[in-house]
């Protein structure tokens, strides 16, 4: 269990400003090989593993890292749709898994879930209309039947839809026209929080800077405090308030958007920042490192530090003591790593400019 | 906080664009339409169909066809046993004198409904017990599965002789119950495969996250996407039945004299193939064809549903 | 933001000779809801040594036009209405089908988007390799299996020598691409497309790809034709820019001068798509919209119900691809009003 949580004995206490999410110690392992014939509990996938966050009211937090980090893992979780292997998520301060079902289906209306895929997450034998109204018919006290229509049609010229739009069948939509469609779905039941899970990544830059701006948009029109989860730091930094970094199912680093993108401490954060493609020729050459090889199976994560494997920085150190995520000296912000990188890279210039930021 | 971007005109925000532009303005397509365009497109679906529809009315109307085709009169003669096609009687006669084409077209009705009531049977299990098997996983599953195997191990037709020769009295009725007992573990097994790559699909994942309940996944999602292939399959079961059936009644152990059906006659033709061969000639044609149509007919339609084979 | 002295650009770098040219293609498709047209009219001349990026949205005719030139598009429902694929001046859709078989097989390899799809999931990744190597270069089991990892090895899959016995769902989806170009590069081509290689992938991988891309380049010499949607990706290896829209060219430039100046409201639009970290804070100007339907295409510029320069010229005349800048820079444009765009800095 990662350490740097608050006691999690605290019987939750009346807090002025407390966050609408809150993890605490969360923890999902997917048990492997336990077939009939092979003994029960050989192994487990350790998909996530020790993950704290908060997530206040209006706010939005990015949540980023590469693919197998268990970033969905974590989002299902949240979500309620898995039960975790260890840990606790509140939501407002009500502990999602000591709920009944009753109070479950009343905590789901205030959190709803945008899907990364655009083509799968829609039912291609139901209508756009019926698509969008069908969290009201699951919730059927929100609204009576026949104000649904109506409801509808606000929500899909909300998300920039034609109403005309609720007759069609997904198949008959562009794929950014169907993620519209999967965030008015996720509107319908006026929620406080927005769980994206990587909503821009099957989606063209044309289309994708389209729902950015919308979703930018709807956040601030709507109050809606958003965990927005991607793999690209440059897409997250354009929406984001708050940053966290995983990796390998923990998180490695945490902060402010100004503090994360400013001074990336943790290796892995700089790596990824490296790999964002940077649209302008004239910086060809500067080649900076790039991150070696594959994630480790989270079956088998390395001893001590997870990233030791990619990590240019590592020592002997490294693998014996797992960095807990806290603020170091000469830092301002949590990080896992025992050794943070200096905040020495000035911030990439503007090319055009010349100018730093 | 503040958003990390300078705020602008909500106008442009919202993209009013995006709606104003073209979506795909082509006749609404969906998979069951492409495939209806395909099918209407193939001769050989309309024959298929010309034929079935055709034995459908031989059963629902077997009047008709005596009175237009014979100058039968419902009478048996045991003098004319046997006789080939005369004009009047272009079958001619069976073992007891009585108008062959009549006896032909009454028997249909035994095969038609066999096919019908033991497929619609065995997809409505097998939908079901498929369903909750792939749904719900688990202990569920286990049983179920097991289950299915069981029966799929039971051989069609020897496994309906057993049992049929176990009660000796019986009618089309329980000959239907029995055949759709050894029949559903080919459909339960399709279903429960479909319904399984269903259920973890993105859009019932969405509807569980909005607090949906099983049953309205169930029905509402898992549903209408899983059951396509388990449509086709029955329908070529129906032609596997009906030749199922006859074969029972040809071994003796289906349907009794004085009930009509093909296999009965078949069975009283063999020993008389040699020198009448018309006894044989004509209920073979009319299972055949009957069988053929609906295999075919499944084919057809299971390319049409196929995207793999556009 | 103050208009920036534009930044002193290098000349174009000097092209090979002409390698892969093609001419005025025209694709269609024959469905039953219409002719769609996937292609209409693309020309574009690929250097030896040259690296040329494909751009366009997602149904732009990127992919179709690719299989064109590869000889792979399913006919019928498709069709080549007209034009031509030249490799060193020899007109490949004149080719029989066994010809053409060989000049894909040796001359002219591609890289897929989806590397688990267009990998045999039951045969090793070696022998998928070797196979190659088996079938054009007659090489026995044992030498293609070394060189099968000798390849491996240059598209930098560590501990190649281990890994050559494993199934491509073993690999990962970062892995399997690097498959792909192995295989691509397995014969020695002199052509190279790949379309859209890293869009399946996350950033990290896909800057791993790109820079293998680029090295492997470098190294042999080959002509690469990059196809993607994403300005941003092949910013750092593309010496030229073909973009299209609604298979047609709108833009096609030196890479330099078309990041610092589009000169098509489209390019500029796809440019300021682009999240960027080296301007934080500055809102995303997307293009609005989606792409047309391509069995009802608009009259005129396709491209006029998205653009905000569009006037009502631009609903009834085509534009056509001409000239812009200075002859040496080699820059074409079909835009009615390229030299207002231009002289805005690509703003309308
Ligand atoms: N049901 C499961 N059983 C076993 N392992 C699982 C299961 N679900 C996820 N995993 C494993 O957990 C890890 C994290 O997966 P997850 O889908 O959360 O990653 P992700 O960060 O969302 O990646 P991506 O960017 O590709 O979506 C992966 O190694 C995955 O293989
Ligand atoms: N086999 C096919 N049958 C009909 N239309 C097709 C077929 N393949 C591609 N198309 C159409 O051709 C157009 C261009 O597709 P494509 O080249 O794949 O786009 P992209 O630019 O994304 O690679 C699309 O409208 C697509 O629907
Ligand atoms: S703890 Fe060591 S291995 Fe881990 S990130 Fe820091 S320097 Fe690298
Ligand atoms: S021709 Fe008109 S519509 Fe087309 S790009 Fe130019 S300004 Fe826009
Ligand atoms: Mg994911
Ligand atoms: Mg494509």
């Amino acid at each position: 269990m990662s350490t740097g949580a608050p006691d999690p004995t605290d019987p939750n206490p009346p807090e002025p400003d407390r966050p609408v999410l809150r993890v605490r110690g969360l923890a999902k392992h997917y048990p492997t090989g336990g077939g009939p014939f092979r003994r029960r509990g050989t192994g487990a996938v350790r998909a996530v593993d020790g993950v704290d966050l908060e997530l206040h009211r209006g706010e939005t937090l990015g949540l980023v890292g590469e693919s197998g980090c268990g970033k969905s893992t974590l989002a299902s979780v949240l979500m309620g749709a898995e039960r975790p292997s260890a840990g606790t998520v509140e939501v407002d301060g009500q502990d999602l898994f000591a709920l009944d079902r009753r109070q479950l289906r009343a905590v789901r209306r205030r959190m709803q879930m945008v899907l990364q895929d655009p083509y799968s997450s829609l039912d291609p034998r139901m209508t756009i209309g019926r698509i969008v109204a069908e969290p009201l018919a699951i919730h059927p006290e929100v609204l009576p039947r026949e104000r649904r229509p109506a409801k509808v049609a606000e929500l899909l010229r909300l998300v920039g839809l034609d109403p005309a739009h609720a007759d069609r069948y997904p198949h008959q939509l562009s794929g950014g026209q169907r993620q519209r469609v999967g965030i008015a779905r996720a509107l319908a039941l006026g929620p406080e929080l927005l769980l994206c899970d990587e909503p821009v990544s099957a989606l063209d830059v044309s289309v994708q800077a389209q729902v950015l701006n919308l979703l930018a948009d709807l956040r601030e029109r709507l109050g809606l405090a958003c965990l927005f989860i991607a793999h690209d730091l440059a897409v997250v930094q354009y929406l984001c308030d708050r940053i966290a970094v995983m990796y390998l199912g923990r998180i490695v680093e945490t902060g402010t958007r100004e503090q994360v993108y400013g001074s990336p401490y943790h290796p892995y954060t700089r790596a990824l920042l490296a790999a964002v493609p940077v649209p302008d020729p004239t910086l060809r050459g500067a080649q900076v490192a790039l991150l070696e090889g594959d994630l480790p199976s989270p079956a088998d994560p390395p001893s001590g530090c997870r990233f030791r494997t990619r990590c240019p920085q590592a020592q002997q150190r490294c693998a014996q003591e797992e960095p807990a995520l806290t603020v170091r000296p000469g830092t301002d912000h949590p990080t896992a790593c025992h050794f943070p990188l200096p905040a020495q890279v000035p911030p990439p210039r503007d090319p055009a400019t010349g100018k730093a930021p | 906080m503040t958003s990390p971007h300078p705020p602008g005109p909500t106008g442009d925000l919202l993209l009013p664009a995006a709606d104003t532009d073209a979506p795909p303005q082509a006749p609404p397509a969906s998979l069951s339409r492409d495939a209806w365009q395909q099918l209407r497109a193939r001769p050989v679906v309309w024959a298929c169909l010309a034929v079935i529809a055709l034995i459908g009315l031989t059963a629902a109307a077997p009047g008709l066809f005596t009175a237009l085709f014979t100058d039968d009169d419902g009478r048996c003669e045991l003098a004319r046993s046997k006789l080939g096609p005369t004009t009047g009687h272009p079958f001619g006669y069976d073992l007891q004198g009585c108008d062959y084409l009549a006896q032909v077209v009454r028997g249909s009705r035994p095969s038609l409904l066999a096919g019908v009531a033991v497929t619609a049977g065995a997809l409505l299990v097998s939908v079901v017990l498929g369903l909750l098997a792939g749904f719900y996983g688990g202990w569920v599953d286990s049983l179920l599965s097991r289950a299915t195997e069981v029966a799929f191990g039971l051989p069609f037709v020897l496994g309906a002789t057993v049992i049929l020769v176990a009660f000796p009295r019986h009618g089309l009725g329980a000959m239907t119950l029995v055949l759709v007992a050894l029949g559903w573990s080919t459909m339960t097994r399709v279903m429960r495969s479909q319904v399984i790559a269903v259920k973890d699909a993105d859009y019932v994942r969405a509807a569980r996250m909005t607090g949906a309940r099983p049953s309205r996944l169930m029905l509402r999602h898992v549903l209408p996407n899983a059951v396509t292939p388990v449509v086709v399959v029955a329908m070529l079961n129906v032609g596997n039945v009906i030749s199922g059936e006859a074969t029972l009644d040809f071994l003796g152990v289906g349907l009794q004299y004085p009930a009509v059906s093909w296999g009965l006659q078949l069975n009283t033709a063999q020993s008389y193939f040699l020198d009448h061969p018309h006894l044989l000639a004509f209920p073979a044609l009319f299972l055949s064809a009957t069988v053929l149509s609906f295999i075919l007919l499944g084919d057809a339609v299971r390319d049409a549903y196929d995207p793999k084979l556009r | 933001m103050p208009a920036a002295p534009p930044p002193p650009l290098p000349e174009p770098p000097r092209p090979g000779p002409p390698l892969l040219e093609v001419d005025d293609l025209h694709v269609e498709f024959r469905t039953p809801r219409g002719t769609v047209r996937a292609v209409n009219g693309l020309g574009y001349t690929l250097h030896a040594g040259q690296t040329l990026a494909l751009l366009g949205e997602s149904g732009s005719g990127k992919s179709v036009a690719a299989l064109a030139v590869m000889g792979l598009l399913p006919t019928p429902p498709a069709r080549i209405t007209r034009g031509a694929v030249r490799l060193h001046g020899r007109d490949l859709l004149r080719l029989s089908d066994a010809e053409h078989r060989k000049v894909r097989g040796t001359r002219i390899a591609m890289v897929f988007q989806d590397a688990l799809s267009a990998l045999n999931p039951v045969l090793t990744v070696g022998h998928q390799i070797g196979e190659l190597f088996r079938v054009h270069r007659g090489l026995g089991r044992r030498q293609a299996r070394a060189r099968a990892v000798e390849l491996m090895d240059r598209v930098r899959i560590p501990a190649a020598a281990r890994r050559v016995d494993d199934y491509p769902h073993q690999f990962s989806g970062g892995m399997r691409q690097r498959v792909m170009i192995a295989m691509a590069l397995a014969l020695d081509p002199e052509v190279v497309i790949a379309d859209e290689p890293t869009t399946a992938l996350d950033v990290t991988v896909q800057a791993q790809i790109m820079r293998l891309l680029a090295e492997l380049q470098q190294e042999t010499g080959t002509g690469l034709l990059l196809i993607t949607h994403d300005l941003g990706v092949v910013a750092s290896v593309a010496d030229r820019i073909t973009v299209m829209y609604a298979g047609r060219v709108v833009e096609e430039s030196d890479a330099p001068r078309l990041y610092a100046a589009p000169a098509h409201p489209y390019t500029r639009g796809l440019l300021e798509s682009v999240p960027r970290l080296d301007r934080p804070g500055r809102r995303l100007v997307p293009v609005p919209g989606s792409p047309p339907d391509l069995a009802h295409l608009p009259t005129g510029c396709a491209f006029h119900p998205r653009c905000a320069a569009a006037r009502a010229r631009c609903a009834d005349e085509r534009p056509a691809l001409l000239p812009v800048g200075a002859a040496a820079e080699e820059r074409s444009s079909a835009c009615h009003f390229t030299d207002e765009v231009t002289a805005r800095g690509g703003r309308p």
